[in-house]
């Protein structure tokens, strides 16, 4: 076979076969010769006028018509390879022309003439073939004989004719495939177009300048969800469903008469919906070339953004609430030390505003030094990159300050997170309940020596009682008077000294439950009102008592205080010894800023080794005698609790007695506290 | 106070009290039942710590013989049993002579630390006089006649 110039257009793509038909059809019966048109591949597509020797005998028979075929191939052969038309005799031995149908340089089919003679036909040759093939010759050679003769001369304007149609169907044709290649690129182009606008995840539009909408991309018909075009030349106030603010329409005015384009954000809200969406969108003008005017759009569903913008801000706007919030001083400083910010408490405690503590150092701001603190939890978190704690003072307060580490999303240690509370209160409180428990541990130990005091002492004249019960049965039965009344003598006197025991010890006892509230007390009336209370034992003026005008007026519990004078001065009376001129003095000195309140006496004195014992209670330092051991742990007790002070003077055996003792001035009392004099010191903050 | 009842070779007994009573109704009990003993009776814990350290009117050894017991009550004015009895025991010389506590204390806190100072014996005082008689009879029993203690001085051994 030939070279194909294989294209892509058929003949009957660019030809209008069935307008030519007609043509050849009326040539052929004007000129009596028949025509054809027949494709690269011998596909007949017009065939008029056709002689019966042909279309009866030769194309029937398969022997011949296989010739005919090689034929026509052979002759659309030697037109491809350039001849502008080509006469030959075909092998049936009957006369063919062909011209070529060529569109742009491509060799699409051809035209054919011809099942003619050029001269009067050799009959006997066609009797042969009749009789070679088995046709019928009479009418074979009826049929040759009606094949027209048309002489050389004659073929020539035919030819010509063949020539011009040809060209003119060419440049139809040509035509034609440009058409239809300019519609196909049109075609794509849309197809392209729509693809790109309908795969695009913003929405699109175009609107003419009264606001109608032109044209919307399938993810503006999806979003708003419009199967059908109803959107179609309506404006965007008309269709409700998008919920499109109609701000825009002022918009689209400025964009058309502006000539600018507009960026904004836009919401919209759907009917029956509370949900806004948000778009980012771009709207811009456009012209056409014939003069049109249309605004066309672009828009971002920014929603998911917009809210996630809004949760950072929101979690941001917590997370600086929870900050502020924090009653603690909290930090972030970086690795040297400077502060990247803090809560409201630690500005209120540096006394600053936050934006004045950023980027100084922790350690100049709270503890006002250059150096870093080498105990701080902050530098130890910095070497073992843990949680740290520590409490520490800070001016007058203490602090439980902690050090956490900051790390990046490598894990790299790029600061601190450092946090102070104010745990004065809680130091002051631990410091108080250990005295608190040393006091009690001190008053336990107290309580229990007086119990066991308490059930020794009481026993003794029990003891007593029963086994002088005893003597004194056998002194009856022996009739002995004298021992008896003696014995009942020791009796009575054991029974006395329990009475005595028991009444001092619910003096003693009461002291520690009844307070009276503290007034002023002048002294010098108090001692005369216990001199009138101990007279009965001044065996009637026979000891003396000096009570000294200088006496000090005190603050304290006026009962007690008469407690303590009282005992002291029948104390004295007591242990006068052998002393002829009894004295007691109750006086006052002036020694180291303090007023020194005694009661001296000139009686038998008391060895300075046991001038603590007699203030504990039972302590005594003779045996038998007056006294239960109560009274001196009473007094004592009594101005303990006043917070004051007492002891003994004296030289030993023989050289009298003085009793000292002084009490906290009003401002001192013990019962104000003396803690609450210092407030809002440094970093003091009020909450 | 001393109360000397001579018989044979007497044994010599130390009481250390502060009340008289008390001191009368032990006395008793003791004289009953032991006419053998000799009780040498001082009123509180300094005076018995001069006598055995001989020391004050005690210096001389005729006034302060060696005990063979001491009965020793426990609070008295000054100086008081506890620190008697801690003396004596710390004593080289005195620490074998037995110590018995005699007191009307039952607390737990003097029993123990009297134990742990070494005391000998902790005897509560009786209610009674029959009590006293019993006890008196029973301690002198076993301290004097039964007990073998060091540093007995030799005149006693033939007691013992």
């Amino acid at each position: 076979m030939c070279d194909r110039n294989t294209m892509n257009h058929k003949i009957q793509d660019v030809i209008n076969v069935d307008g030519i038909r007609a043509l050849l059809e009326s040539f052929s019966q004007a000129l009596g010769i028949a025509t054809a048109i027949i494709d690269l591949d011998g596909t007949i597509l017009v065939a008029s006028g056709w002689r019966d020797i042909c279309t009866k005998f030769h194309r029937v028979c398969p022997k011949t018509a296989k010739r005919c075929l090689a034929s026509d191939t052979v002759l659309a052969c030697q037109l491809a390879k350039g001849e502008k038309y080509n006469i030959y005799q075909c092998q049936n031995g009957l006369v063919d022309i062909a011209v070529p149908i060529v569109v742009r340089g491509e060799h699409l089919g051809n035209l054919f003439t011809g099942q003619l003679l050029l001269e009067a036909p050799d009959r006997e040759s066609f009797r042969r073939q009749a009789a070679k093939y088995g046709f019928d010759e009479d009418a074979y050679l009826d049929a040759l004989s009606r094949v027209p003769v048309i002489p050389e001369s004659e073929i020539k304007p035919i030819v010509a004719f063949l020539l011009q149609l040809t060209s003119l169907l060419a440049e139809m044709g040509l035509s034609r495939i440009a058409q239809h290649e300019t519609t196909e690129a049109l075609r794509r182009s849309e197809e392209q177009f729509a693809l790109f606008m309908d795969a695009s995840p913003a929405i699109a539009w175009m609107e003419d300048d009264r606001g109608r909408y032109v044209y919307v991309n399938d993810t503006w018909k999806k979003t708003f969800d419009f199967e059908q075009d109803d959107w179609l030349g309506k404006a965007a106030c008309d269709l409700a469903a998008t919920g499109i603010v109609e701000n825009i329409r002022d918009d689209d005015q400025k964009i058309l008469a502006t000539g600018k384009p507009v960026e904004s954000l836009v919401e919209t809200r759907e009917e029956a919906s509370t949900e806004t969406r948000y778009w980012h969108s771009i709207r811009f003008p456009m012209e056409s070339p014939d003069g049109e005017h249309f605004v066309g759009g672009w828009a971002v569903d920014v929603t998911q953004q917009k809210r996630a913008e809004e949760s950072v801000r929101l979690s941001a706007a917590e997370w600086q609430a929870t900050f502020d919030a924090i009653k603690d001083a909290v930090f972030l400083c970086n690795v040297d030390g400077d502060l990247l910010r803090c809560n409201r408490s630690a500005a209120e405690l540096l006394g600053k505003s936050p934006e004045e503590v950023i980027g100084q150092k922790c350690y100049e701001l709270v503890h006002r030094t250059t150096e870093r603190i080498e105990n701080c939890p902050v530098e130890r978190m910095l070497r073992t990159r843990q949680s740290e704690e520590s409490i520490l003072p800070v001016g007058e307060k203490w602090f439980a300050v902690t050090a956490d580490p900051l790390l990046d999303e490598n894990g790299t240690l790029y600061g601190a997170v450092h946090s102070m509370r104010d745990v004065t209160a809680r130091k002051r409180a631990e410091h108080e309940r250990e005295t608190l428990i040393v006091e009690l541990e001190k008053k336990n130990a107290e309580m229990e020596r007086f119990n066991y005091t308490i059930s020794h002492d009481l026993k003794s004249p029990l003891i007593t009682i029963k086994g002088f019960m005893g003597l004194l049965e056998e002194d009856l039965s022996e009739g002995n008077m004298t021992g008896a009344r003696e014995r009942m003598a020791h009796i009575d006197n054991a029974a006395n000294r329990m009475h005595e025991l028991l009444s001092d010890l619910l003096r003693l006892s009461r002291i520690g439950r009844v307070v009276e509230p503290s007034e002023d007390v002048a002294l010098e009336e108090l001692a005369g009102e216990a001199v009138k209370l101990v007279a009965g034992r001044l065996l009637n003026g026979a000891i003396r008592v000096d009570v000294s005008p200088e006496l000090p007026h005190v603050y304290g519990d006026r009962g007690r205080l008469l407690d303590v004078l009282q005992n002291l001065i029948e104390n004295a009376t007591k242990y006068m010894g052998d002393q002829p001129d009894p004295l007691i003095e109750v006086g006052a000195r002036r020694d180291q800023e303090q007023t020194v309140v005694y009661v001296r006496d000139n009686g038998m004195g008391i060895e300075p080794r046991y001038h603590d014992k007699v203030f504990t209670l039972f302590g005594k330092l003779t045996s038998g005698g007056e006294g239960t051991g109560v009274g001196l742990a009473l007094v004592k007790r009594i101005i303990e609790l006043h917070g004051g002070r007492i002891w003994i003077e004296s030289e030993g055996s023989g050289r009298g007695s003085t009793f000292c003792f002084v009490l906290p001035p009003k401002e001192e009392a013990i019962n104000d506290d003396k803690s609450e004099g210092q407030r809002q010191t440094v970093g003091d903050t009020p909450r | 106070m001393i109360n000397p009842k001579v018989s044979g070779k007497p044994s010599v007994t130390l009481l250390v009290e502060d009340d008289l009573c008390h001191a009368q109704l032990i006395m008793h009990g003791l004289q009953k039942h032991h006419l053998d003993n000799v009780v040498y009776h001082v009123w509180d814990g300094e005076e018995a710590l001069d006598y055995l350290f001989r020391r004050g009117k005690y210096v001389n050894r005729e006034m302060s013989p060696r005990p063979d017991v001491v009965l020793l009550d426990l609070r008295m004015p000054k100086v008081d049993g506890l620190e008697v009895l801690k003396e004596v025991k710390e004593s080289e010389r005195l620490r074998g002579i037995p110590i018995i506590i005699l007191t009307s204390s039952e607390a737990e806190v003097d029993l123990a630390q009297a134990y742990e100072y070494r005391a000998n014996s902790y005897l509560v005082k009786p209610l009674d006089l029959k009590g006293f008689g019993q006890l008196m009879n029973t301690l002198t029993g076993y301290w004097l006649r039964c007990d073998h203690h060091p540093e007995l001085s030799t005149q006693n051994e033939a007691a013992s």
